[in-house]
């Protein structure tokens, strides 16, 4: 184990003192234990949790996400739990951006578990989310993409609009823009896309953007040989677990 | 001074074992050894000896985490007038075997003793229930025992110790060879001693000396105690991952420095451990036999030593608690870390609570969200 994630294990159980280290892998580390937290401002003006979980870090962390279970079967499972019983944090668009920012783990799990374990407090209280809920599958996936781009949420626009991350997929200024809204590239979605990538990165975005090809079951003509390994086995959890589940969709608010 | 209801010393009592524990395993290896000696016996013109190794020789043992009191002691059983060139590995179990099956029928044990492929296993019915395993050997040959000391540097009064054990699954088991697999307990139990009384004020103590090594109850001692318990506990879900008891032994003596408590010497060992094993070329050699590598299976699965590595950190964490945590803290560290905590005496573990973390939520900020670059 690198020092930076034994420095991060801690750092997570100082947090959250009722987890503890369990006996991991050479692929993931391992914390399992009562995540307790008291959310104290906002509409609900204290919500206190305790939930026993297990949250599978892998050692690359921050290259792919922490994976984690609830241990009491609290949460009904098709409450944003995905088919190997592993919650459902967040849609893969979501993760992969919050990751290439490498966020420390504790940042992750406050961003991510909590605000899940949040959600699902509210959602027993009052029987709904505080934020709306998106597809399931790959309409889910598309969805998170699609709000992401600020464009709307089909295939035949999220494609083109993802595949302008790739090299050389560029729209010369005259150009129209791939949303189809007929408008020029320059004056359409340009300035958004420039801002994704002023913020995550060409090469960032380019990363995310071919995992999301794939994943939508475009894999959008950027070299295989460019990803690390990593990136692959990613995709491929990812695929195989049905990561593709609803998520938090952005833009509701609440506790403010 | 305030009663401090559980720092290391009240947990090593609640996990240590009785001493009469101790003396009814000796009795044990006792009429064993008597067995062997009887006017009948086959094996003893070849002057047999039994004598312990392994934890109940070091004063190591522990209690068992379940409710079961069940002890695994381990005896030497050396063939002294016997060599290599006179049996092979085969014909040497099967003496002491046939001994063992006539100790069992006079006995009247009900288990027979069990093969396994380095030793034979006797089971004690009864509470405690001990299992004895039974190691059979013949001393080490003359090359064996000058080579470990000129190749290796081992005094050679403890090269001489030295002696050839029996494998099953050795391909020449069935051969008069030269090459049997070697093992020096009762040096290692020497080099622990040693350790163990590193400080001159343990040697001089009076009377120490004369006390059976398990009454002394050394700071070491206690230390290998404590790190057995909470390896037993971290890998209980995992017990093929759990370092084993000679090797977590081996390294706390390599670092122990004759520290006189036992939270000295905690805090000696306990953070020199992570980098105590290396992880890409794992290797805890045996002190008195460096062919030998307690961490040989880590080698091929790389799983052992990242397991190792969070039990470090956990043991760390736990260590910090238990000597620097309020009260509250120490007794949950205690209870969950060691599973030694006085109200747990009988009962299965009562739910810990944890004081919930308090987590504000900035203001303004959705803690769900991560599209700042969305608003």
């Amino acid at each position: 184990m690198k020092d930076d994630l034994r420095d991060q294990l801690n750092e997570v159980m100082d947090r959250y003192p009722g987890l503890r280290l369990k006996p991991g892998r050479s692929s993931c580390a391992q914390l399992e234990g009562e995540f307790a937290f008291e959310v104290t401002d906002g509409e609900f003006k204290s919500l206190q949790g305790n939930f026993l979980v297990k949250v599978s870090v892998p050692r690359t962390y921050p290259r792919s996400a922490p994976t984690v279970w609830e241990l009491r079967g609290e949460i009904p499972s098709g409450v944003h739990v995905n088919p190997d019983g592993s919650l459902c944090l967040a849609s893969p668009i979501d993760l992969d951006l919050a990751l290439s920012k490498r966020p420390s783990l504790v940042d992750f799990l406050d961003r991510f578990l909590l605000a899940f374990l949040v959600g699902f407090l509210v959602y027993r209280k009052t029987g709904r989310f505080p934020w709306g809920e998106r597809k399931h599958g790959v309409a889910g996936a598309l969805q998170g993409i699609a709000e992401w781009l600020d464009c709307k949420p089909s295939k035949g626009i999220v494609v083109p609009c993802l595949r302008v991350f790739l090299p050389g997929h560029k729209p010369g200024n005259g150009e129209n823009c791939p949303c189809g809204s007929g408008e020029r590239y320059t004056i359409c979605h340009e300035p958004r896309i420039s801002e994704l990538v002023r913020e995550y990165g060409s090469q960032g975005m380019c990363e995310i953007a071919w995992r999301q090809l794939e994943i939508l079951g475009f894999p959008g003509g950027f070299p295989k040989s460019r990803l690390r390994r990593e990136q692959e086995e990613i995709i491929l959890e990812l695929l195989g677990r049905g990561r593709l589940m609803p998520t938090m969709a952005p833009n509701v608010h609440f506790g403010s | 001074m305030l009663e401090q209801p559980h720092n290391l010393k009240t947990i090593v009592e609640a996990i240590e074992i009785p001493d009469t524990y101790y003396d009814l395993a000796r009795e044990r290896y006792r009429t064993i050894g008597e067995h062997l000696v009887r006017d009948k016996s086959t094996v003893r013109l070849f002057e047999p000896d039994v004598h312990s190794q392994g934890s109940f020789r070091l004063g190591t043992a522990i209690r068992p985490l379940g409710e079961a009191e069940e002890y695994d002691v381990d005896l030497v059983c050396t063939l002294k007038l016997l060599t290599k060139e006179d049996v092979t590995p085969e014909e040497l179990r099967q003496l002491i075997r046939g001994e063992l099956d006539d100790y069992v029928a006079r006995n009247a044990m009900k288990a027979p003793p069990r093969d396994r492929p380095r030793c034979i296993t006797l089971d004690y019915s009864g509470t405690p229930s001990f299992h004895v395993d039974v190691l059979p050997c013949i001393p080490e040959d003359g090359v064996t025992v000058q080579g470990l000391a000129a190749d290796w540097a081992i005094p050679i009064e403890w090269a001489e110790l030295a002696i050839a054990i029996t494998d099953k699954n050795d391909p020449k088991f069935r051969e008069k060879a030269t090459d049997w697999p070697s093992s020096n307990p009762d040096a290692y139990g020497r080099w622990f001693v040693e350790r163990m009384s590193k400080t001159a004020a343990f040697r001089e103590a009076k009377g120490l000396a004369e006390l059976p090594v398990y009454k002394r109850k050394l700071p070491l001692q206690r230390v290998v105690q404590l790190l057995k318990r909470h390896a037993c506990n971290f890998f209980a879900d995992e017990p093929k991952y759990k370092p084993i008891s000679i090797l977590i032994t081996t390294l706390s003596a390599k670092l122990y420095e004759g520290e006189r408590s036992i939270e000295e010497a905690f805090w000696k060992i306990v953070p020199q451990l992570p980098a105590a094993v290396s992880s890409s070329n794992p290797s805890v050699p045996n002190p008195v036999n460096p062919l030998e590598n307690f961490a040989d299976k880590w080698v091929a699965d790389s799983n052992y030593s990242h397991a190792y590595q969070d039990w470090c950190t956990q043991l760390n964490r736990d260590l910090t608690e238990l000597t620097s945590g309020e009260r509250d803290k120490r007794e949950a560290v205690a209870d969950r870390a060691f599973k030694a905590s006085p109200k747990r005496s009988k009962v299965e573990m009562p739910h810990v609570h944890i004081a919930p973390t308090p987590v504000k939520s900035p203001q303004g900020e959705k803690p769900w969200r991560i599209g700042e670059a969305y608003h």
